[in-house]
């Protein structure tokens, strides 16, 4: 052992072969979240049709008129047809591919706003009630990648946003409550579609992605291991949002648990979070801010007619035309609606069922802040401040979102002399208004934002493809500013203060861009519109040339976004923004959503513009426990992270908004060391409460699973087939395994694995697709952990025929198109294919180098580890390695092969192979690598206690025949 | 291996007064297919281009016979290495008349354990009657039709790939008309005659009888929706398993013959270095793809 160590780094060219060994796993998966090709024609959408399947989806959206994703099914007509509805299907999916189950599918477009849009696909299906079942399950595995409690709203539709209230969408379990609950002793977690029960340290060793259910705490976690892909979960995110209905928070501990309330409340009242829009939150998680606004600021914004002003709809480009962006805008408008009384109404969403009271005692928050000054704005704005946070105990992170019912509010006067303090007390009362209300909007915007926070400050899944970035509605207002800085070249300097239409230029700019000093001028009007658009960087030299040259005020700074904004407000009715945004932020047919580009308010008589958006900041505080710190005792640090003595560890959930809400900018360390330590001295201790009684479960209807609920149908469960007896034995006997199985059995091949139910096929052909995907399913469970997928074991094979081997060719062949990676091993054999190190004493392994042989025309090496056992009732177990050079391989391959794998052997024996994993799949694995870049053959063949088995791969494929 | 070693058997007609003898028999092939069955002046461009391909194989020496029957067959298997067939196949559905025993059919759909048994039980709600039991086997006969002119391979998004699989917890079962033939067995589903010859329609086993016990080589069905037949010569031949080329979508003949003159080509090139004729075929349609 020593000697094979030794070579390693002693030996160069050694050296070189074991580092290719251990080059990076390509990622195997295959799944695409957004395909960013064109899925249907957005212009050949319809509104209506005179038919039973029309009229159905006419009623379907008159009852769901905002955001649903979803199947809809209406009961057969007389014939045995019935209508479908599939409600914004995700991003992977096309009109063609719902075709092949829907054949005569129609797109319809939902208007949502003034230019949103809302597209389903409608079609009809026929057949007995098993047909269609069965249909309706493949629209499910279609959109959703499993048909895991698969599901189908129907008539009546009785949707009400505030339904969720019946349901306690706004609960507050604080972060050390949380790690409480889950860790508890003797807590057993059932995993999601499985009878498997473990614990919650099972848990956290484990390599692949899992759901689990907590009964006893009315918890589902959803257990997300440290570089995981999201791609390779995607059924564990479904099944996710299936099972719970309110994430209640994290825990980061050697990888992430979401931690979530058992499902209480229907589908139709909180549908389940989109797999897309999760995987979403996976990719920007690197952005430490998103934000959404419906600003006045567009070119020409304002006063539209006598009812109407509008404005234009910007956000973060990866929030167009997403689930996500879509809820913010919806979201937005209540935030103005409700907290003006009912008041302010957005075009298009005067249909938004309305509570039955509004915060401030039903009075607008305009009259209550703008007592004396009706011209005033008022913005009002979501964003995350005093929300979530986390906090670092000793066994690990744990986030809390403070409440789930809501964001924060915030409210900004537009009178520059507002008391900061009454302000303060209207945010709180807003929010505390908002966040009680039970709007299943509201719930799903704060809920989507947790998951954000959680996937940026603890270590959530990353994605291989990032979702598409759109900037269709700023290339909109580049080309409106293009257009008026050549508008404002034909004007004399002496008609710029008369473009604000009565409203004094100066004096509006100056009240906004605290920074504007200049003068104003024509030049330092386009300066600052072209200083505008460098920072959008879109403008092409071309476009820069026409404009001519100009000068930077220096005074623009930081501000010159919202300057060009607002200047393009105040100048932009000189041209026609509205048709120029509208040209170019049509629907293009690649997302089922398209989000508003542009906004019409209706503010009420005498009421300011309203203006409002998300300010969604991803960075937490996180405050750490240290048990050594004196009791009492606070520390800030210079990067901002907090320190407390583990007696205010009960306190931090009392005191954490109102800290975070009262950093000022600029703040001093001992300052906030000073404020944190006043709140934590004189807040209450928080009482350690049941998950029964903060997440309200004891006094919930019972609901199970959703679909108690007469709109919503789970569809049949389809029973499972039984394999023969020989076969149960066989998975039975292999429950453990990471691996995929093939066991054939007379003209079958069943194909199962850990955590699947064996599936038969009768014929090759098929049982290699099914191989394929279920390889492909297994990404993260594999051999190999780190989202490497299983290897492939061939049960009740002949020993000495080619069959397992053609077999494994034809899963190579078809599944290289199919991204399946090379490292996917055929093992052959009987029992469990697998040895345990620490039953071996692995310092006094045998490590045998034969010799390169040519014999017969061909050149073979033959390489054996000996492993010792420790106890008397094992016998030695041998790993031989036969490689076949290939007449390719170089002399240096031949001369330094067998050494390198005595030297890699070693190194992974020695350091053991991952949780789960078996050290010879792992070495096998390895070698299949190994065989891209150097031409030989190998065989493996693995002698031990009544366990024989192999692994045999080919440099060149074979090819299997299809019978 | 060289073309020598290759017979390719054609049953379609291909000379009008063949043309005339299948019309005669009330041909399958003729009644069904796209070509303009009943008018000898528009098949004949097809036929023609056929012959002149056969002709190009016979000129590299392989055993072409036209107008194939089931002795054809037998002989052809008995002396070469690999046998190419062109013919008719038709994709039925079980039919009612073909139920020689509806007790025995509904007794072997109530309890038999095979998959395919307990999966048809899954479609079922009550106790159906014999019509229903029929029309759920023939449903599930069509539906594997579907799934065989689904796209496969490297074109597959996920999406496309996934719904061959629901639902998955199922299975990914072909339920074909030989296949339910075979479950049944003889004394209680009369097997259909589906493969047309030119001495007329036999039956899947008709098929697999003609071809010669001593046969080891490489059989290639140039026939619609092969599959099912290559299954069950498979099963009903174990030594035969992978040696038989067999296709899930429909078959067109000149395409057919142009591959197979193709891949003679290669063989003539490349046999001698081991080439077998499987892989030379791969090859051709990987190139073609």
């Amino acid at each position: 052992m020593e000697e094979a160590l030794q070579s390693v780094s002693s030996d160069s060219a050694v050296k070189a072969i074991v580092s290719e060994m251990q080059q990076p796993f390509a990622s195997g998966s295959t799944v695409s979240i957004w395909r960013n090709t064109q899925l249907f024609q957005p212009e050949a959408a319809i509104t209506s049709r005179d038919d039973a399947s029309g009229h159905f989806w006419r009623r379907f959206r008159n009852a769901y008129r905002y955001g649903i994703q979803g199947i809809a099914v209406s009961s057969p007509d007389a014939s045995g047809t019935c209508s479908v509805v599939v409600a914004e299907p995700p991003p992977h999916v096309s009109l063609e591919n719902l075709r092949t189950i829907l054949p005569d599918a129609t797109v319809f477009r939902q208007q949502l706003g003034h230019d949103g849009a809302l597209f389903d696909v409608v079609g009809t299906l026929s057949g007995d009630a098993a047909a269609i079942g069965n249909a309706l399950r493949k629209l499910n595995k279609l959109l959703y990648w499993t048909d895991y409690k698969a599901f189908v709203y129907k008539e009546p539709f009785k949707p009400n946003p505030l339904d969720a209230r019946l349901f306690k969408v706004n609960v507050d379990p604080t972060a050390k409550e949380l790690l409480s609950w889950v860790s508890a002793d003797g807590g057993k977690l059932t995993i999601a579609d499985s009878s498997e029960s473990i614990t919650y340290d099972e848990l956290r060793k484990r390599p692949d992605s899992v759901v689990c259910s907590l009964d006893s705490k009315d918890l589902v976690l959803w257990w997300i291991p440290t570089g995981t892909v999201f791609e390779n979960c995607v059924v564990q995110a479904r099944q996710f949002a299936l099972d719970s209905d309110l994430i209640v928070g994290a825990i980061q501990s050697n990888g992430l648990v979401l931690c979530a309330r058992k499902r209480v409340a229907p589908y139709d009242v909180l549908p389940p979070l989109r797999v897309e829009t999760l995987a979403l939150l996976a990719s920007v998680k690197g952005q430490a801010h998103l934000f959404q606004t419906y600003n006045d600021c567009g070119p020409g914004a304002g006063d539209y007619d006598a009812e109407w002003n509008w404005s234009s709809i910007t956000m973060s480009p990866e929030l167009l035309d997403t689930e996500y962006g879509d809820l913010l805008n919806v979201a937005d408008q209540t935030i103005k609606g409700w907290s003006e009384a009912g008041e302010t109404v957005d075009q298009g969403f005067e249909n938004y069922p309305k509570p039955a009271d509004f915060p401030f005692n039903n009075r607008a928050l305009s009259d209550v802040v703008n007592q004396d000054d009706q011209n005033s704005s008022v913005t009002f704005n979501w964003n995350t401040k005093g929300s979530g946070h986390a906090v670092a105990f000793q066994s690990g992170t744990v986030y809390s979102p403070g409440v789930t019912g809501s964001l924060s509010v915030s409210y900004i006067s537009g009178r520059a002399s507002e008391d900061d303090s009454k302000i303060v007390r209207l945010e709180e009362e807003g929010y505390k208004y908002f966040s009680t209300r039970g709007d299943a909007t509201i719930t799903r915007v704060n809920q989507y934002t947790i998951i954000s926070q959680i996937f940026h400050n603890l270590s959530g899944p990353s994605v291989t493809e990032p979702t598409p970035k759109i900037t269709r509605v700023d290339d909109a207002l580049i080309e409106c500013a293009v257009e008026l800085i050549k508008k404002l070249d034909s004007y004399d300097e002496s008609d710029i203060p008369r473009l604000a239409d009565g409203d004094p230029l100066g004096a509006r700019y100056q009240k906004s861009n605290r920074s504007g000093k200049e003068p104003f001028s024509k030049t330092y009007l386009q300066a600052l519109l072209l200083d505008g658009l460098n920072v959008w960087q879109h403008l092409s030299d071309e476009g820069k040339s026409e404009i001519g040259p100009s000068k930077y005020p220096s005074e623009v700074g930081d501000e010159q976004l919202n300057s060009l904004r607002l200047l393009m407000y105040e100048a932009g009715r000189e041209i026609d923004g509205p048709e120029i945004i509208d040209a170019r932020t049509r629907p293009d047919g690649k997302a089922w959503v398209h989000t508003q580009a542009i906004a019409f308010t209706n503010s009420g008589p005498n009421k300011p513009d309203a203006i409002g958006g998300h300010n969604l900041d991803m960075p937490l505080k996180t405050y750490k426990i240290d048990e050594e710190l004196g009791s009492g005792e606070v520390r800030v640090a210079d990067d901002g992270s907090i320190t407390v003595s583990k007696d205010f560890e009960s306190k931090i959930a009392n005191v954490q908004r109102d800290f975070d809400r009262g950093s000022l900018e600029g703040e001093s360390i001992t300052d906030a060391e000073a404020r944190l330590k006043g709140l934590l001295d004189k807040a209450e201790t928080v009482p350690e409460r049941s998950a029964d009684t903060v997440l309200g479960s004891a006094d919930l209807p019972e609901q199970s699973d959703g679909f108690k609920s007469d709109s919503v149908a789970a569809l049949p469960t389809v029973p499972k087939i039984t394999p023969p007896a020989d076969v149960a034995n066989v998975f039975a006997a292999s429950a453990d395994s990471p691996n995929i199985l093939v066991v054939k059995s007379g003209d079958y091949f069943w194909i199962g694995g850990r955590g699947f139910h064996p599936v038969p096929t009768n014929g090759m052909s098929d049982a290699v697709d099914a191989t394929i995907a279920k390889v492909q399913a297994g990404g993260s469970g594999g051999i190999g952990g780190g989202g490497e997928p299983p290897n492939v074991e061939f049960k009740n094979f002949d020993s000495g025929g080619d069959e397992w081997k053609s077999f494994m060719g034809e899963v190579r062949r078809k599944g290289k198109g199919q991204g399946l990676p090379d490292e996917v091993l055929a093992i052959f054999g009987k029992a469990k294919n697998r040895i345990n190190l620490s039953d071996y004493d692995i310092a006094k392994t045998k490590i045998e180098v034969g010799e390169v042989v040519q014999e017969a025309g061909r050149t073979t090496q033959t390489i054996d580890f000996k492993l010792q056992p420790k106890v008397a009732t094992l016998k030695e177990t041998i790993i031989r390695i036969v490689i076949k050079f290939h007449e390719k391989a170089t002399e240096l391959t031949r001369k330094v092969l067998g050494k390198a794998l005595a030297g890699r052997w070693a190194q992974i024996s020695t350091e053991g192979a991952q949780p789960g994993a078996d050290a010879v799949q792992v070495f096998g694995r390895e070698l299949r690598r190994l065989q891209k870049m150097h031409d030989f053959d190998f065989e493996i063949t693995v002698t031990a206690n009544n366990d024989d088995w192999r692994i045999a791969e080919n440099r060149s494929r074979r090819l299997g025949v299809e019978v | 291996m060289k073309s020598s070693e290759c017979s390719l058997l054609l049953a379609l007609p291909l000379t009008e007064s063949q043309y005339d003898r299948a019309i005669g028999r009330d041909s399958d092939f003729l009644r069904t297919n796209r070509y303009g069955a009943a008018d000898w002046s528009r098949y004949e461009q097809i036929a023609k281009s056929i012959r002149s391909v056969c002709k190009e194989c016979a000129d590299l020496e392989v055993g072409v016979v036209y107008d194939a029957r089931s002795e054809d067959l037998t002989e052809a298997t008995r002396t070469q290495q690999v046998v190419a067939v062109v013919a008719h196949m038709r994709y039925d559905l079980l039919r009612a008349e073909n139920v020689i025993d509806a007790g025995g059919f509904q007794d072997r759909v109530d309890s038999g354990m095979e998959p395919e048994f307990q999966f048809v039980r899954t479609l079922f709600h009550n106790r159906p009657s014999f019509e229903s039991r029929l029309a759920v086997v023939n449903w599930l006969i069509k539906k594997t039709l579907y799934d065989f002119s689904v796209p496969e391979e490297s074109s597959w998004p996920e999406a496309e790939r996934l719904l061959r699989q629901a639902p998955e917890t199922l299975s990914m079962l072909r339920f074909d008309l030989l296949r339910f033939e075979s479950l049944f067995g003889p004394a209680i589903v009369r097997p259909a005659k589906v493969v047309e010859l030119s001495s007329g329609m036999v039956t899947g086993p008709d098929f697999e009888t003609a071809i010669h016990a001593s046969f080891r080589g490489f059989l290639d069905l140039s026939l619609c929706h092969s599959m099912p037949l290559g299954s069950l010569i498979g099963h009903r031949r174990p030594g035969l398993k992978g040696h038989i080329g067999v296709g899930k979508k429909t078959a067109f003949a000149e395409g057919a013959v142009v591959m197979f003159l193709l891949t003679m080509m290669l063989l003539n090139q490349r046999g001698s270095d081991g080439l077998s004729y499987y892989e030379a075929k791969t090859k051709m349609i990987k190139a073609a793809k």
